[in-house]
């Protein structure tokens, strides 16, 4: 392999992975915050995509990537509210939490099955994005390097967030010890709706800016989800900064195991997985809990 | 006159029989006392089992071909020659476990006597030997997979796969020019069947393939392949569905088509997936049975018929199968006549049957039992704002 195919690997890995921690983010947060399994997440990613392809004329795309962010909000939220039914029973049930998002994840994907007939739908890339920058003999497309740069846009205000506010203070709190934190006198409840709600908003997001790569199509829900499994198990739960390099970590692994290895690619990020656990069985920094 | 009293069919309770007992009498009083044995089997309609996918992966298919079919039977006033023909719809759910149940319960409850399946290629095969097991006719209406041809009770209204994949193969080398070519496919059966039928039939031809990179089904990224593909005459793909609309967006996003030109077996580009690939599909081509651009009067009355039943109709293989599947069996049970409701007699007409499909002649060959159908090769264009097949002519 040349270097400018090595080079060119390395901005599609990044690219990629960019686009998978604003996806893993929301996932991290929840997962960390209320110990909650959210598996919804990757049906949430689905309905989004599938709502920004409906904004296929021109100047769409900014309506299709807002709408898709608001889209992945609103979905959140009822998964929350769904959950605040039975709250008592499921907060600290990981088995309890499984089956009940397991079963909206079912529904959601549903929802979209009898929408769009289950077919695969994309979303044209904006004007000002489309084509292509020519590197050694290829191409790389300009949407990529507009996703990686909106997606970095992004995780530096979630960063700004989670570190600067008193909102950031109080969720990293609570990801360490929530029993301390209501001991202070803060109450969890709407600490939980807001990183619900933000966490659908990141997933509904990064469905949006993905639009014009990945398109929307069924299965996404569970091939998602399994992104942000492993990000989260690398990155350890509820650690942005895990989380944002696990991210990287996984996309440029995967961008190289395709190049190297295409035949066995789907097994390279598996066996990051395996090789940080053996080193770091808490994840990169030790996990968070 | 007689034909409207054998619309009705045989109910089980007695006073129905009664009923249409007297009523058949009276029909044959009004025929003169034509001379027909009192225990006519061909009062009853003949029903045929349709498992098709309503829910699952290819969910989407279920529908769509159900209505082709019920068009079909419509178009014959739901009889094959005097005979009423029924069709019992069940949905296989793109799950070998659930078609094999389901074959169970058209077998025994409904007592069908023949049964078309499946979309999924896994239930039809799974479904085969039960079939097979009961001398009951088994129609594949779309390209299945190549297996159901050790059971004589089987037919595929279409031919393989690998059949179409291999003489795109050869129409690349000898027509097309193309001296040396990558294969990029879906890493599962079908993927594996086009790509071994287009290698072989490509080198044979005295092609050289470059490399053969097989990807996981529904990867989501193609960049890194595509960032890595040496240099070819040609790129063959074997993709169907999302994987389709990806990769086709992709190879023209990273500028490999300039590069190289893509070509494929006919669902990368297929009418479902055209609009949402967009204008990177321009310029690709494909090597298929169908398309919906074949200019040819059953394609035209096919096509027609289902925009007149309202709705969004895109035709495609799916559609087109179906109906020629319902083709196939009405000129079958009607040449089967009184022996349709014997089911290795009707599998035997089923073989034997020769009718005009959405693509051209459809018959089956005698040995195999899969269809001998023409091969198309087309490629895409933007025509008037839309994109749609342009057929180049037939591949030999």
């Amino acid at each position: 392999m040349s270097l400018a195919q090595a080079v060119l690997q390395l901005a599609i890995g990044l690219s990629f992975g960019l686009l998978l921690f604003l996806l893993a983010s929301g996932f991290t947060l929840t997962f960390g915050l209320a110990g909650f399994v959210n598996l919804t997440h990757g049906a949430v990613f689905l309905l989004s995509a599938y709502v920004a392809t409906a904004f296929t004329g021109p100047g769409g795309y900014v309506t299709a990537v807002l709408a898709a962010g608001a889209t992945g909000t609103v979905l959140s939220l009822l998964v929350y509210a769904t959950t605040r039914l039975r709250w008592g029973r499921v907060l600290g049930d990981e088995l309890k939490q499984v089956l009940l998002t397991f079963g909206l994840l079912l529904v959601f994907a549903e929802v979209a099955r009898v929408r769009w007939d289950g077919l695969p739908r994309s979303l044209p890339a904006p004007g000002f994005a489309d084509g292509a920058w020519r590197f050694a003999d290829a191409s790389f497309p300009v949407y990529r390097a507009f996703m990686a740069a909106a997606a970095l846009a992004l995780a530096a205000a979630l960063w700004w967030l989670q570190e600067r506010t008193r909102f950031g203070a109080m969720v990293r709190a609570g990801v360490d010890d929530r029993a301390m934190l209501e001991a202070t006198g803060v109450s969890a409840g709407p600490i939980f709706l807001a990183v619900f709600g933000l966490s659908g908003l990141l997933a509904g997001l990064a469905a949006g800016l993905a639009a014009p790569v990945l398109g929307a199509a069924m299965g996404q829900e569970f091939s998602v989800l399994v992104l942000a499994f492993v990000i989260v198990v690398l990155g350890g739960p509820g650690d942005l900064r895990g989380a944002f390099l696990a991210s990287l970590a996984v996309g440029v692994a995967d961008a190289y195991g395709k190049a190297f290895l295409p035949t066995v690619a789907e097994f390279t990020m598996m066996a990051l997985v395996v090789a940080v656990l053996a080193w770091r069985p808490r994840g990169l920094f030790g996990g968070a809990r | 006159m007689s034909k409207s009293p054998r619309r009705f069919s045989v109910g089980n309770s007695g006073i129905t029989a009664v009923a249409v007992a007297s009523v058949a009498v009276l029909g044959l009083a009004g025929c003169g006392g034509a001379a027909v044995s009192g225990e006519d089997s061909s009062d009853k309609p003949v029903k045929i089992g349709v498992l098709l996918p309503y829910t699952g992966t290819f969910g989407l298919y279920g529908k769509p071909m159900e209505a082709a079919l019920k068009a079909r039977l419509q178009l014959a006033q739901g009889r094959a020659g005097d005979r009423a023909v029924e069709l019992v719809f069940e949905d296989e759910a793109t799950d070998p476990a659930v078609a094999v149940s389901k074959a169970g319960k058209l077998l025994d409850q409904d007592g069908v006597s023949a049964v078309v399946c499946c979309a999924t290629g896994a239930a039809t095969l799974a479904v085969g030997p039960i079939l097979a097991e009961r001398g009951i006719p088994q129609l594949g209406p779309i390209p299945n997979p190549d297996g159901l041809k050790k059971f004589k009770t089987a037919a595929v209204a279409a031919p393989t796969a690998g059949h179409d994949a291999g003489k795109l193969g050869t129409y690349a080398a000898e027509e097309l020019g193309h001296r040396t070519a990558v294969i990029v496919a879906s890493d599962f059966a079908y993927g594996h069947e086009v790509a071994d039928a287009f290698e072989k039939s490509f080198t044979e031809a005295g092609g050289k393939i470059v490399e053969r990179v097989l990807t996981p089904l529904g990867t989501a990224d193609f960049a890194s392949y595509l960032a890595r593909l040496p240099d070819a005459d040609v790129t063959f793909a074997g993709f169907a569905g999302a994987d389709a609309v990806r990769f086709v967006q992709q190879y023209d996003k990273f500028g490999v088509k300039k590069r190289m030109p893509l070509i494929g077996h006919g669902p990368l580009v297929t009418e479902l997936v055209l609009k949402q690939i967009g204008p990177s599909a321009v310029g690709v081509g494909a090597g298929f049975y169908y398309s919906s651009t074949l200019d040819n009067p059953e394609n035209k009355r096919f096509i027609d018929t289902m925009k007149a039943a309202g709705g969004q109709f895109v035709p495609s293989h799916f559609t087109a199968g179906a109906w020629a599947s319902g083709s196939v069996l009405l000129a079958a049970v009607e040449a089967a006549g009184e022996h349709a409701t014997d089911g290795r007699e009707l599998a035997r007409t089923i073989r034997a049957t020769k009718v005009d499909a959405p693509w051209g002649t459809l018959s089956f060959n005698p040995e195999t039992g899969y269809a001998d159908a023409p091969t198309y090769y087309y490629t895409v264009v933007q025509k008037s704002g839309s994109l749609q097949h342009s057929v180049a002519g037939e591949m030999s």
